[in-house]
């Protein structure tokens, strides 16, 4: 399996009335060359599991393995083995985007032919190649987004585990990095992506594994989630939670 | 899902355009906002116990230090003849003032809970906007002190009744002249600050000036003669300034002078009318234009990847080149640069003659580059993330640092010792020095590295001004940084100890061993703390990132 999580389990301020369990002994297996997308509502645990599983947030309790290797016990192997896009957090913004993606390329320990060259196949990928002496901060949010992309792939990792990777990310380079994911899945590199677009998921991914509060509703392949449906019509049955708006919020109509 | 039941529209007419409430009232308006400042700064004040805790100690100093100072004003009528009144009240009234003026600027974004770009989504009159930033002012901790204040300073007047009641009257309009010109330049910050590059430039000249402010002073003084005789020219320039004008006019109304007070009247009415005017301009732009002043950088480009390029390709190296870019671009570290030189300047002003101070700018000089990296982490905010994903090893995440540090760290105080020498020809005591400066700048580089992977408090965010008082930060932090420093201070002392055996028995043998022993130790130190701050780091990165990113 490329990632195993068993009872992963996070509480934060654990033993304090604002003790709040975010990720609840969540199972799940990812095998090798999948392209997995885990969907859930805002706020379901999906960014804690993730961090959990790449070494970002220390788990209460539970496993996260990466092909084997035990991510909190031999973290450093687990980390070459890894590519990260993570959420909500933001890298050193005062490099230029070339700057960043070396950055991350030499943090690895790779020589610096490589990186070079590299982080310039990577920069036209993500079409930053006319941007890429530009200090990232003063980049927009998806341009930010492609260049954190980019440092995650740098080292060409075997797993990329990427989080909410198309946010404001304009259709065109949305496009082209979901083909770049998919040729690398289909090479035999495994992908998870998290994302709350439904549609998107359906059409890019070849498994899925849906979560609420912390805890693991459904997962396999998408056929097998959705069965006969839309997999947001699977999705919104699974959660639940469905409000009425239209009849609630009668006031709302232009006078 | 049934439709709601509707009623049949009737068929629209000229007269029937949708009906759009008009929004709040100005009153309303000033209500809100000020409600609003009251929640924000209770909220602040009361956020954690350790907050809370920090918040009683500093309200007992600052009542300390109001007391001290309005006993100083109250008392000024007893000492001084009637001229020294008005010259003290001019000189403290014009002080207040600026204060409140640049105040703003010198803290980047002061207080932007009531800033106008963030109301120009709602309906809002903007003079209701305005109305709630002057009465908003008040609410805090700056408006009861300063009103206190300007009682304590009005009282200053008692001798003569008629100046007395003057001041009484005057005092609104001073306060009001204190905020209008706070709100006015806070609105010009806001506006210049959007490009970041005019922001930051505005910020190191500041500090340059601020630290330069007591030793040209002090300059000047000597020049003019007695302190007597220059405060009384200072406040007889003041007197008519758009900052002093206005704390001068009691005196002229006790003496009769019709026409001096009304020309002091003008000064402060145009100054007032002035400060609206622009307030007005600036408030307009900020409400019709928000999204255009998102910050806008230089257009420079960075060729290949610069700096990266030119180190050894591990972790480290990587990462000491990346440290030194930040020292560069970043006006959290380069502000450190810039003070160095300015540092320098005072030492040598204020100890003009004989060996003062000066002596011991090398040491200084090192120790302050080694203090400056003790909050690395805190500074890389959520950057560390890349640190922590990439799995680099504890001490290469230390060492990078350190040389990123030494690279500027190195020559500055190498330069300091042997200038410091020179201007006091003292060039004896110099291998004595040097060993102290070895200690102050290694060993607290060893000592930072153990400090910023285990102590970290809040410091201004990346892309923040460096005077920002970050959230959170409170006396208690204080305290610790306190202790950091007086680690590292202890950590020179096996140097200092032959340096001082130096200066008694006049023997340079003891100072040529004090630098053997700081050449020795130094490395030791450097090495040990770089070793335990990265086992540090390697246990608890996780952590550490957690604790860092949630700095707001």
């Amino acid at each position: 399996m490329a990632v195993s999580l068993r009872g992963l389990t996070k509480v934060f301020s654990p033993g304090t009335e604002r003790s709040k369990v975010a990720v609840n002994r969540l199972n799940l297996e990812v095998p090798h060359g999948a392209f997995y997308g885990l969907v859930g509502r805002n706020g379901a645990g999906k960014t804690t599991a993730l961090s959990m599983l790449t070494g970002l947030l220390r788990p209460t309790e539970g496993v996260a393995m990466v092909s084997g290797i035990d991510v909190w016990a031999d973290s450093r192997r687990a980390k070459m083995a890894m590519g990260v896009l993570p959420d909500g957090m933001t890298f050193f913004e005062r490099l230029s985007g070339r700057q960043l993606v070396t950055y991350a390329g030499l943090l690895r320990g790779m020589d610096r032919a490589t990186v070079a060259q590299r982080t310039d196949d990577l920069l036209g990928a993500m079409d930053l190649s006319d941007d890429a002496g530009t200090p990232v901060q003063d980049y927009s949010a998806g341009m930010r987004k492609k260049v954190m992309l980019a440092a995650a792939l740098v080292h060409a990792p075997g797993l990329l585990v990427l989080d909410e990777p198309f946010e404001a990310v304009d259709p065109v380079s949305a496009a082209n990095i979901r083909e770049l994911l998919q040729g690398f899945a289909r090479a035999g590199g495994t992908v998870i992506v998290s994302s709350h677009v439904m549609d998107l998921v359906q059409r890019m991914c070849d498994h899925v594994a849906v979560v609420d509060n912390g805890r693991l509703l459904a997962a396999g392949t998408v056929d097998q989630v959705r069965r006969e449906k839309s997999l947001e019509d699977t999705f919104v049955d699974l959660v639940g939670g469905r409000t009425h708006v239209g009849e609630e919020l009668s006031w709302l109509r232009p006078r | 899902m049934a439709a709601p039941p509707v009623k049949p529209e009737p068929v629209s007419t000229a007269r029937d355009i949708p009906r759009v409430s008009r929004g709040p009232s100005t009153a309303a308006t000033a209500r809100h906002l000020v409600s609003l400042k009251a929640r924000l700064t209770w909220a602040t004040l009361t956020r954690s116990p350790a907050v809370i805790v920090g918040v009683v100690l500093g309200a007992l100093w600052g009542l300390a230090m109001m007391l001290i100072f309005g006993f100083m004003l109250v008392s000024v009528p007893n000492i001084l003849p009637p001229e020294g009144v008005l010259a003290t009240a001019v000189v403290t009234g014009a002080a207040g003032t600026v204060l409140w003026w640049v105040f703003s600027i010198v803290s980047g974004r002061a207080d932007a809970t009531l800033h106008a770009s963030q109301f120009a989504l709602f309906p809002l009159p903007r003079t209701g906007i305005v109305l709630g930033q002057v009465l908003g002012a008040l609410v805090g901790i700056a408006g009861p002190v300063t009103a206190i204040g300007l009682v304590l300073h009005a009282t200053m007047w008692r001798e003569q009744p008629a100046a007395l009641i003057t001041a009484l009257l005057l005092m609104p309009v001073g306060g009001v002249l204190m905020i209008l010109g706070n709100r006015c330049f806070t609105a010009l910050a806001e506006r210049m600050a959007a490009k970041r590059r005019v922001g930051e430039a505005i910020t190191l000249l500041f500090l340059v000036m601020l630290m330069l402010a007591g030793p040209m002073i002090t300059a000047v003084m000597a020049g003019v003669g007695s302190l007597g005789e220059s405060l009384y020219s200072v406040a007889a320039v003041l007197a008519w300034t758009p900052v002093g004008a206005l704390w001068a006019i009691p005196a002229d109304i006790a003496a009769g002078s019709w026409v001096m007070a009304a020309a002091r009247i003008g000064v402060v009415v145009l100054t007032g009318a002035a400060l609206a005017a622009l307030w007005n301009r600036a408030l307009r732009t900020s409400l019709e234009q928000v999204t255009g002043s998102a910050a806008t950088g230089s257009a420079k480009q960075v060729h290949g990847a610069g700096l990266l390029d030119r180190v050894p390709a591990r972790p480290w190296g990587t990462i000491a080149a990346r440290s030194l870019i930040y020292w560069v671009k970043d006006p959290r570290y380069s502000g450190s640069l810039v003070v160095i030189p300015v540092m320098f300047l005072v030492f040598w002003i204020s100890s003009s003659g004989g060996m003062g101070m000066l002596l011991f700018a090398g040491p200084f000089v090192g120790f302050l580059m080694a203090y400056a990296i003790s909050a690395d982490v805190a500074y890389d905010h959520k950057g560390f993330a890349l640190h922590v994903l990439t799995g680099v090893r504890g001490w290469e995440d230390r060492l990078g640092r350190v040389i990123g540090m030494l690279l500027p760290g190195v020559p500055l105080t190498g330069l300091a010792l042997v200038l410091a020498c020179m201007f006091s020809d003292a060039w004896h005591l110099l291998p004595g020095l040097t060993g102290v400066g070895l200690l102050a700048l290694l060993g607290g580089a060893g000592i930072s590295s153990v400090i910023s992977a285990r102590y970290t408090f809040p410091v201004p965010l990346p892309g923040q001004s460096p005077f920002k008082t970050p959230q959170g930060f409170t006396v208690l932090n204080i305290l610790a940084q306190m202790a950091a420093v007086l680690v590292m201070a202890l950590f020179t002392v096996p140097a200092a100890v032959f340096l001082v055996v130096q200066m008694v028995t006049g023997n340079p043998m003891w100072g040529w061993l004090g630098l053997v022993v700081g050449a020795l130790v130094a490395p030791a130190v450097c090495a040990g703390g770089i070793w335990l701050g990265g086992k540090w780091v390697d246990a608890r990165a996780p952590e550490l990132l957690s604790t860092v990113s949630s700095y707001r």
